[in-house]
């Protein structure tokens, strides 16, 4: 076999690196979930060991759910079943939706109530029994507007901050409290992440 | 208080930190007593792994006194002498509940940044990276326990600090190894690696039934160790040409029933394999130097079991073809302690586990530093370093 020359493994490296590049910018550019128009859609699920009838008032709680969205936000009730909930995405930004909660038969619904003010969203918690008495699989689903270019990066950032919610929200459910990192000792921030939930 | 603290790569220093305090009412605050070096930490130190964030307390194998507890704590007391193993569990989830305590569902306050590297977030561990879940660490005069009646341990009388120490994460996790590779009464059984964990994967496979035990390293005194506490034959791969080669001549042609790996990811070989894992490693295209554990997995006998204890994060070249060939079961975990602390502690009361012997160098806190360089390079003989608050 005829050893490769310089010129040659030069063109192979361009070959490679524009192919390279070539698959990042189709990953890059591929629609989220929702595709590029409508609402985007997050989906998160979890299985905790309780039954859905031990579940269900901890997801109605107000309180329980800021417990659950510590440093991500807070949830207060604004009279009957309406919600207000104050989002905290990276980079101390906000979002803020008002919600009616409805109860579906197999779980429960948020979304967004007709007079309300704020982004139009819509947060889906269903219950299905998991096999082998396992407890209940919690399905989340969050449907959101987001504003045209920041979709597909909004949406990664939601599909996390939704995870960590759905585990937070299980510790407190099977354990009766939530992972911390408040006041963890650092050599940082004057000693310690004072505010930091995770 | 002062605390060991990652401030980058390579860069470790002693600094002035706040106190931990009680949050959630099943906290407790340890003062801690001893702590110890573990060749995990080398991996974030050395830039290995990810997520770590400058101010970071790191450490997580140790040993206290409960100095406060949390309104719901119900078994452990202020004053109590306490172990406590390296990951947080919280007893009350399926995996908890299965004794699976490393990969508990509701510890770790960072899951978002496991799941995509590991599909699913295990449990938070002290001191170590935030995808981990951003603890702070025992090397340190104080820490804080979560669900300290489920993660701390009473040491009896008659079982040393330094004893109790090594119970928290070198004993469990080599004792575990041994458990994982299904030892049958009188198996040959071949441990990769005679660090800490090795030496505790090698008594424990004594005390689970082994009938020989062969240990490979390349360190004179650590296989002197291996030889003289642990009773194993050993093999130093530096010294023959082929390890697999030794294997099978001292096993009659069939290899040995079950291999224990304990080295991990800065593993060190010979040959070109190790060269290319090297290359690969430096320009950040692999993260693992996996030759032990390739070795492990060519040597095994047919049939046989290879339980590996060594941290790793991606390995190239992994030999997939001999397991499914050779109809290997392979097993791993990172060390359920608590499923392990209450028997051996038993064993160490008895006088039938004493692992102080690897605390060959012991530092006051403020030299911490340098009991890490001394631990990294080996020096002195150091298996490991231990750290007085």
């Amino acid at each position: 076999m005829t050893p490769p020359t310089a010129s040659s493994s030069e063109r192979l490296v361009r070959t490679a690196a524009a192919r390279t590049q070539g698959v990042a910018r189709a990953l890059r550019d591929r629609a989220p979930v929702g595709g590029d128009q409508g609402p985007t859609a997050i989906r998160q699920s979890i299985t905790i060991e309780r039954s859905r009838e031990e579940i269900l008032p901890i997801a109605r709680d107000p309180h329980a759910l800021s417990t659950v969205l510590g440093d991500l936000g807070r949830v207060a009730t604004t009279g009957g079943d309406r919600f207000a909930w104050t989002i905290t995405t990276p980079g101390d930004a906000t979002t803020e939706f008002d919600t009616e909660l409805v109860e579906t038969p197999n779980g429960l619904l948020w979304r967004t109530a007709d007079d309300a003010d704020g982004m139009p969203a819509q947060l889906t918690l269903t219950f299905e029994d998991a096999p082998q008495d396992r407890g209940t699989e919690v399905a989340l689903r969050l449907e959101l507007e987001l504003p045209p270019g920041t979709r597909k990066a909004a949406a990664t950032v939601a599909g996390g901050l939704a995870l960590k919610a759905l585990h937070r929200f299980k510790a407190l459910v099977v354990t009766g409290e939530v992972p911390t990192l408040r006041h963890t000792p650092a050599a940082r921030d004057g000693g310690a992440d004072h505010d930091l939930e995770g | 208080m002062r605390a060991l603290v990652w401030n980058g790569v390579k860069d470790l220093r002693v600094e002035t930190v706040d106190d931990p305090t009680i949050i959630n009412p099943r906290d407790a605050i340890l003062k801690v007593g001893a702590t110890t070096t573990c060749g995990s930490d080398l991996h974030f130190i050395n830039g290995l792994l990810p997520t770590m964030r400058e101010g970071d307390v790191i450490g997580h194998e140790f040993m206290g006194e409960i100095v406060e507890v949390g309104p719901e704590v119900q078994d452990r007391k202020v004053g109590e002498r306490v172990v406590v193993p390296s990951f947080i569990a919280c007893n009350s989830c399926w995996y908890c509940e299965h004794d699976l305590y490393s990969l508990c569902d509701t510890t770790n306050p960072n899951p978002e940044l496991q799941q995509p590297l590991l599909g699913y977030p295990t449990a938070g561990i002290y001191g170590y990276t935030h995808a981990f879940g951003g603890y702070a660490g025992s090397h340190a005069t104080y820490i804080r326990v979560p669900h300290v009646d489920t993660n701390a341990f009473t040491v009896p009388d008659g079982v040393s600090d330094l004893q109790a120490l090594f119970l928290s994460d070198a004993a469990p996790t080599g004792f575990m190894g041994a458990d994982l590779a299904d030892i049958a009464p009188g198996d040959t059984v071949a441990v990769w690696g005679a660090g800490g964990v090795g030496q505790m994967a090698t008594q424990s496979a004594w005390l689970l039934g082994a009938g020989r035990v062969i240990v490979i390293d390349r360190i004179p005194e650590r296989l002197a160790l291996a030889r003289e506490k642990c009773h194993a034959e050993t093999i130093d791969y530096s010294a023959v040409d082929s390890v697999l080669e030794e294997l099978r001549e001292m096993t009659g042609g069939r290899g040995p029933d079950r291999c224990i790996e304990a080295v991990g990811m800065e593993g060190h070989g010979t040959g070109m394999q190790y060269a290319y894992d090297r290359v690969k490693q430096a320009l950040h295209l692999e993260t693992d130097r996996a030759d032990a554990l390739r070795q492990a997995i060519l040597a095994c006998r047919k049939g046989g079991t290879v339980s590996v204890l060594g941290v790793y994060g991606l390995t190239d070249k992994f030999p997939m073809g001999a397991v499914m060939n050779k109809g290997l079961t392979l097993r791993s975990a990172q060390q359920h302690g608590q499923a392990y602390v209450p028997r051996l502690l038993d064993h160490a009361q008895r006088g039938e586990l004493d692992p102080s012997y690897l605390a060959t160098h012991h530092f006051p806190l403020e030299e911490a530093v340098r009991g890490y360089e001394m631990f990294e390079r080996k020096l002195d003989r150091c298996v490991r370093a231990v750290f007085t608050p």
